[in-house]
């Protein structure tokens, strides 16, 4: 059984379900759960953004995601975390501290009851 | 008592009456003001160790009548991360702890069963896998302390099995913005 230790290991996953919980979205991959408590965006393979949390028609972009396979996975601790789809669209949580809402911009949990790996 | 340690801050001052700050347990039964009151006098005599610290890690042994509190660990630095790593490599890790307590005599109830302290992969520490207990609604299987960052204070934060947010009383999930989801907790 593969082991997730972070979001690294979400590589050639895919997207199984995205969440919306109170004020913050969940990305699912049949088991491990990204977190974003920060403004998320999607951006095209230019790196163009055409989407963010709030703007018209995001919680239908964000949905179009789902089956998509994951590709590639970029965790830049200063930043953000990039979890790019075999399309070429990728979604960024942003985790750089002005992004942080309450002290935290992203959790990801391996396993129900896995300890959280906090951002 | 010397050094200003409040042994029943987790209850104003007042245990018998228990008002705890943290609002744990605020309807609960003479066993959580028995065990509290334990935390009490085990914090006594090593209050020198405490301040000089951060945190103490405290479990409660069913089976034990009197002095059932038993300190399980210390953390070896001022910040809860400490705790999770000193714990951790002391192999203390597991499922008996019942309290996290600070220098200022704040207990934290951590979820009965909870297996900990796990460090967050950021600056914190945090127990999973358990499940209500001390007044908690059963959803609530785990909790974080995490340290104080650039942009928030050192927190206490409970969650349910997918790690989410939660009231530790309803079990509900509540938003990243609400403050019951950050209780403040003062710094070691």
């Amino acid at each position: 059984m593969k082991e997730f230790r972070g979001p690294d290991d979400l590589m050639d996953e895919e997207l199984s379900a995205v969440c919306f919980v109170r004020d913050y979205v969940e990305f699912h991959f049949d088991g491990p759960i990204l977190r974003a408590l920060s403004t998320v965006r999607i951006v095209d393979s230019s790196g163009s953004v055409t989407s963010s949390t709030g703007m018209d028609g995001w919680r239908d972009a964000l949905c179009k995601l789902i089956g998509l396979e994951v590709a590639e996975v970029v965790v830049d601790e200063l930043h953000a975390i990039t979890v790019r789809f075999s399309t070429g669209s990728a979604l960024v949580v942003p985790i750089d501290n002005n992004s942080k809402v309450a002290g935290e911009a992203a959790h990801f949990l391996a396993r129900v009851n896995a300890p959280l790996v906090v951002w | 008592m010397a050094g200003g340690l409040n042994l029943y801050g987790f209850a104003n001052g007042d245990p018998v009456n228990f008002s705890d700050p943290f609002g744990l347990c605020p309807p609960c039964g003479s066993d959580m003001k028995e065990a509290m009151l334990g935390v009490g006098r085990q914090l006594q005599p090593i209050q020198p160790v405490l301040e000089g610290a951060g945190y103490l890690l405290m479990g409660v042994n069913p089976f034990a009548a009197e002095g059932a509190i038993t300190t399980l660990g210390i953390s070896a630095g001022r910040s809860a991360t400490s705790l999770a790593l000193s714990a951790g490599s002391a192999a203390s890790r597991g499922s008996g702890a019942s309290f996290i307590v600070n220098s200022a005599g704040e207990a934290v109830a951590i979820p009965k069963g909870a297996i900990g302290p796990f460090p967050t992969g950021s600056s914190g520490l945090q127990f999973t896998g358990g499940s209500g207990g001390w007044g908690m609604n059963e959803r609530v299987t785990g909790v974080r302390i995490m340290d104080a960052t650039k942009n928030a204070g050192r927190r206490v934060n409970y969650m349910n099995e997918s790690g989410q947010t939660v009231d530790r009383f309803t079990g509900r999930t509540i938003s990243n913005s609400d403050p019951r989801g950050h209780l403040p907790y003062k710094q070691p």
